[in-house]
């Protein structure tokens, strides 16, 4: 270990970094060899207790919180015309884009149980005309066949009504069911 | 420090709550980083008021691309920069420019024991250029932690360290 080494050993070692454990006793040895180095860790150490001594910062005094929350309060109170419009303008064009996307959740939800309903309504249709067809057949009654499709094309109809009422009503409903909430929520949005 | 907490009441919109753990865990730092910069605890003391008052008014924007305590830092140390410059002190605290002769009182209390000593080691600092005068004014004020300094000034870990050894030696030579 050289001079400038050492030095910057010693400094690392003043910041408070551990000593190079690659070189165990490396910076021992120079100093025990090395007057001038000696004298630049004494030197060294002498000005860390120093500015350890002479930097110690001002303590904040205990109302410095309760100071700075009034400083918000004020700065509430003191909100311009303009600003307040802003806000009020960006609460509620966030309320509304929230609304707008429990609209399209709320259509998504309906439309994802369609596809079921429909497959519910032709299996039974499914189900309907054959037991008919059973029906006619096992009682010898020959039906034509134009008479079995129109009792199937009812029957499908039927089917199909349902598919689309059912999930037409429940989206109603549960509109019903939240229009109030959403007229409340719009209102205390208007209101902030 | 733990930013998660704060960020989570910033997510949930508890705008207030945030405030008050960001004052909690930042006032000190944000005192000490403007005792660095001004050398006048007073006026520390107003700056770090309005720097928490601006990241106060700031704080609905923050929309978490930097880290909280960079974004506090960011804020401080403008906030100091702005009223030293409006004091026609912007040439002694810039982070930047090198040299300088500052002149302000200090900014810190005087300590009982070696007391002349360190009265002489406030004379040295300020002969310091800007730079190192502050590094290693403020790793002191943070108890000798190298992140937290080099977190409160927006400087690499490594810059400080080099800054902090070249002032050491200057103050070697200048003190008596």
């Amino acid at each position: 270990m050289n001079c400038a080494q050492a030095e910057e050993a010693i400094l690392e070692s003043i910041d408070g970094a551990e000593p190079d454990a690659s070189r165990p006793g490396a910076l021992d040895a120079h100093l025990s060899a090395c007057p001038g180095c000696r004298a630049f860790l004494e030197r060294q150490r002498r000005l860390d207790r120093a500015l350890s001594a002479a930097l110690v910062p001002a303590s904040l005094p205990a109302s410095f919180k309760a100071e700075l929350l009034g400083r918000t309060r004020e700065a509430c109170d003191r909100m311009r015309p303009e600003e307040v419009a802003a806000k009020r303008a960006q609460i509620l064009a966030d309320y509304e884009a929230s609304l707008k996307a429990e609209r399209v959740a709320a259509w998504k939800e309906a439309k994802s149980g369609l596809p079921a309903l429909l497959g519910t309504g032709l299996a039974l249709t499914f189900a309907v005309a054959l037991a008919a067809y059973t029906w006619i057949h096992a009682s010898s009654l020959r039906m034509e066949v134009g008479a079995l499709l129109g009792n199937t094309l009812v029957a499908t109809a039927v089917v199909g009504a349902l598919s689309a009422v059912v999930p037409a009503g429940i989206w109603a409903l549960r509109f019903a069911l939240n229009a109030p909430i959403i007229e409340g929520e719009r209102g205390r949005a208007a209101g902030a | 420090m733990d930013e998660s907490e704060i960020r989570r009441l910033l997510d949930e919109r508890q705008i207030h709550g945030a405030f008050e753990r960001i004052v909690e865990e930042f006032r000190d730092r944000i005192f000490r980083l403007a005792c660095s910069m001004t050398r006048d605890s007073t006026l520390a003391q107003d700056l770090a008021q309005e720097a928490l008052l601006r990241v106060w008014r700031a704080l609905p924007r923050y929309d978490g691309r930097a880290s909280l305590s960079t974004w506090i830092y960011v804020i401080s140390r403008n906030t100091c920069l702005t009223e030293l410059k409006r004091r026609s002190l912007r040439q002694t605290v810039s982070l930047d420019a090198p040299d300088s002769a500052p002149t302000t009182d200090s900014a810190l209390q005087a300590p009982a024991p070696e007391a002349g000593r360190a009265e002489d080691v406030r004379a040295c600092l300020e002969r310091l250029p800007e730079r190192e005068r502050l590094v290693i004014t403020l790793f002191y004020l943070e108890q000798k932690s190298h992140a937290e300094t080099a977190a409160a000034l927006g400087m690499p870990v490594g810059t400080v360290k080099t800054l902090l050894h070249r002032a050491r030696r200057q103050l070697a030579r200048l003190a008596p």
